[in-house]
């Protein structure tokens, strides 16, 4: 635990020093705020409350996928988590320390959009903060298991970084996070719920119009937590000090414990509950005609 | 060598694949000892420092650092010792105290930052970022990262690789401070001068075996290599009378007497050189210039395996 904290520590410093990291993690999302509210919601306050969902989303989707996973890449390319092999700390606290940094981070700045959304569109403060935090939480761990996953497959920054884009843009123009689902085509509407960043919106959009409990959404939490848990695992298993070691020939199958939670999720979903149709009245309710 | 060495390895043994990277490797390492394992790349040097740090497993033989194994007790070995690995880096933007307290916090003993920084000449870089400092200092840094724990026995990896003459030399200077405070060392390098001034002993790899082990001098001395004694008389010398001087070899060279230069091989170069100095004075000569050249690590190394240590 003290690694972990002292490392978290260090992690927290070395984003803030970062311009291009405070610019992606930090700015872009803020950006993606303004965009939304005068572009999207053209300034009204009811829209832009509906898309803090997409907007919070956006803001985790790119701390995981790049924040997390893209930055282990980087410290294994350029020899840093080397310089750690011969201390008495192993990968978990390493792993945990950029996970823990990027949420401490990310908390910080989502509660920083919806003072801007406040202040700029005069979006109401959150009834249920704590529900949003939970799953905005839930939500960036999954993706950093995500992320971590890729790191942890991907041979070098250049794969890393082509996996991750591939799979960003899937979570976001595929799942609600940009265009609402309603938009979308029906097909499109199926498979987004094989995609987290589908649950995401919808359980913030949920807790943000209709106060959802938790309880409500159990069987995303647990999509969530098994994604986290089982990319923290795979990313462990197959930690590379440096780019020398070579990961183990049935490395790639490790991708499927962390694929699994979200097919079954996807799968109950399609065929088991009313996710589409309660996305799709959600919006027709909350969107200002 | 005192009686209980603080590492102690034993017909030590590893493959990669067909690759026979060390092949039954032996040596005793006592406390306060500077040890190096000296060979060209390729030699087995680094596979055997990283197995003695618990990094790497081996095939075969024991291995035991301070009373450890680093096969068994990887962990806590690594709280004993300090290693500094080859071509590794920090994050840019961290400051050189705060990677000093953080590497600090990793272990259960700890030396204090500014005392640390104070001995690797790094005390006004404290707040730096490790990207603004040179090459010498990343590396002074990396020394300093080895001993934050207080370690029993220190493990450098090349230490000096890459680095211009005046950081090696600075580098040189942080490791006989270290032999000065009786802290055990062992090193690894291709580099002959480094193996000569800083190390007690040296084992002399090659293709993953110990060809000679020793200190530098006992090495030197063992080898059939000769001291040079380069001389300039005022007046020309007669070669039989230099051959017939005490200690000096059956070989004797001039250079043709073109500029006057004379070379006695001796075996015995205080011997010899009495022996030149009453002759000069027997027959009313005078001496010039005199350099005497003794023979190196890097002849011994020629000596054993027919090829210069860097090839």
């Amino acid at each position: 635990m003290k690694a972990t904290l002292a490392l978290t520590d260090i992690r927290l410093k070395l984003l803030v020093r970062n311009r291009s990291a405070i610019f992606f993690s930090v700015v872009f999302p803020i950006l993606f705020l303004f965009i939304y509210g005068f572009l999207f919601a053209k300034g009204n306050s009811q829209a832009v409350r509906f898309l803090m969902g997409p907007v919070v989303v956006l803001t985790i989707l790119g701390s995981g996928f790049w924040g997390v996973g893209l930055q282990l890449v980087f410290f294994r390319e350029k020899n840093i988590l080397r310089r750690f092999r011969p201390a008495p700390v192993g990968a978990g606290p390493l792993l945990m320390s950029g996970l823990l940094a990027n949420w401490v981070l990310q908390v910080l700045l989502v509660i920083a959009e919806f003072v801007i959304a406040r202040l700029v569109f005069g979006v109401p403060w959150p009834s249920h903060p704590v529900n949003l935090f939970i799953i905005g939480s839930l939500g960036l761990f999954a993706f950093a298991g995500i992320g971590m996953v890729v790191a942890s497959v991907a041979s070098t920054m250049q794969e890393t970084q082509v996996l991750c884009n591939l799979l960003w843009f899937a979570m976001m123009f595929l799942s609600g996070a940009t265009a609402p689902l309603a938009q979308l085509p029906e097909i499109v509407q199926h498979a987004a719920l094989f995609l987290p960043s589908f649950y995401l919106v919808y359980a913030m959009q949920s807790i943000l119009f209709r106060g959802a409990s938790l309880l409500a959404m159990i069987p995303e939490i647990i999509a969530m937590l098994i994604t986290f848990g089982a990319g923290y695992f795979v990313s462990i298993k197959l930690f590379r000090w440096d780019q020398q070691m070579r990961l183990p020939a049935n490395a790639k199958a490790w991708v499927v414990p962390a694929i699994i939670p979200f097919a079954a999720l996807g799968l109950w979903a399609n065929f088991f509950s009313t996710r589409i149709a309660d996305a799709l009245e959600l919006y027709a309710a909350a969107w200002p005609k | 060598m005192p009686a209980a060495p603080i590492v102690d390895v034993t017909e030590l043994r590893k493959s990669y694949g067909a690759l026979e990277a060390v092949r039954g490797i032996s040596f005793e390492i006592g406390q306060g000892e500077v040890f190096g394992l000296l060979g060209p790349n390729g030699a087995g040097k680094t596979t055997t420092i990283e197995i003695l740090e618990g990094l790497r497993a081996r095939d075969g033989g024991s291995v035991a650092v301070c009373g450890l194994d680093p096969g068994v007790h990887p962990r806590e070995l690594k709280e004993r010792i300090g290693i500094q690995l080859q071509q590794t880096a920090l994050p840019e933007k961290i400051q050189v105290g705060e990677a000093v307290d953080l590497f600090g916090s990793l272990y259960r003993r700890r030396l204090a930052t500014g005392e640390l920084l104070g001995w690797f000449g790094l005390a006004d870089k404290r707040a730096s970022y490790y990207e603004t400092l040179s090459g010498g200092q990343q590396q002074r840094l990396a020394l300093a990262l080895a001993l934050v724990n207080d370690p029993d026995v220190v493990m450098f990896d090349e230490p000096t690789a890459g680095l211009d003459p005046q950081s090696r030399r600075e580098i040189y200077d942080l490791i006989a401070r270290l032999r000065q405070q009786r802290r055990t060392v062992l090193l690894t390098t291709h580099y002959i001068e480094e193996a000569e001034q800083l190390c007690d002993r040296v084992a002399i790899l090659d293709h993953g075996g110990v060809i000679a082990a020793g200190s530098p001098r006992e090495l030197i001395q063992q080898s059939q290599q000769l001291s040079h004694i380069e001389f300039v008389p005022a007046s020309p010398l007669d070669l039989d009378k230099l051959r017939a001087l005490e200690g000096a070899a059956d070989a004797l060279t001039g250079d043709g007497h073109s500029n006057g230069r004379y070379t006695v091989r001796s075996r015995q170069v205080a011997r010899t050189l009495m022996a030149l100095m009453r002759l000069l004075i027997a027959e009313n000569n005078e001496l010039v210039e005199v350099h005497v050249e003794r023979p190196s690590l890097e002849d011994v190394f020629i000596e054993l395996t027919g090829r210069r240590l860097r090839d």
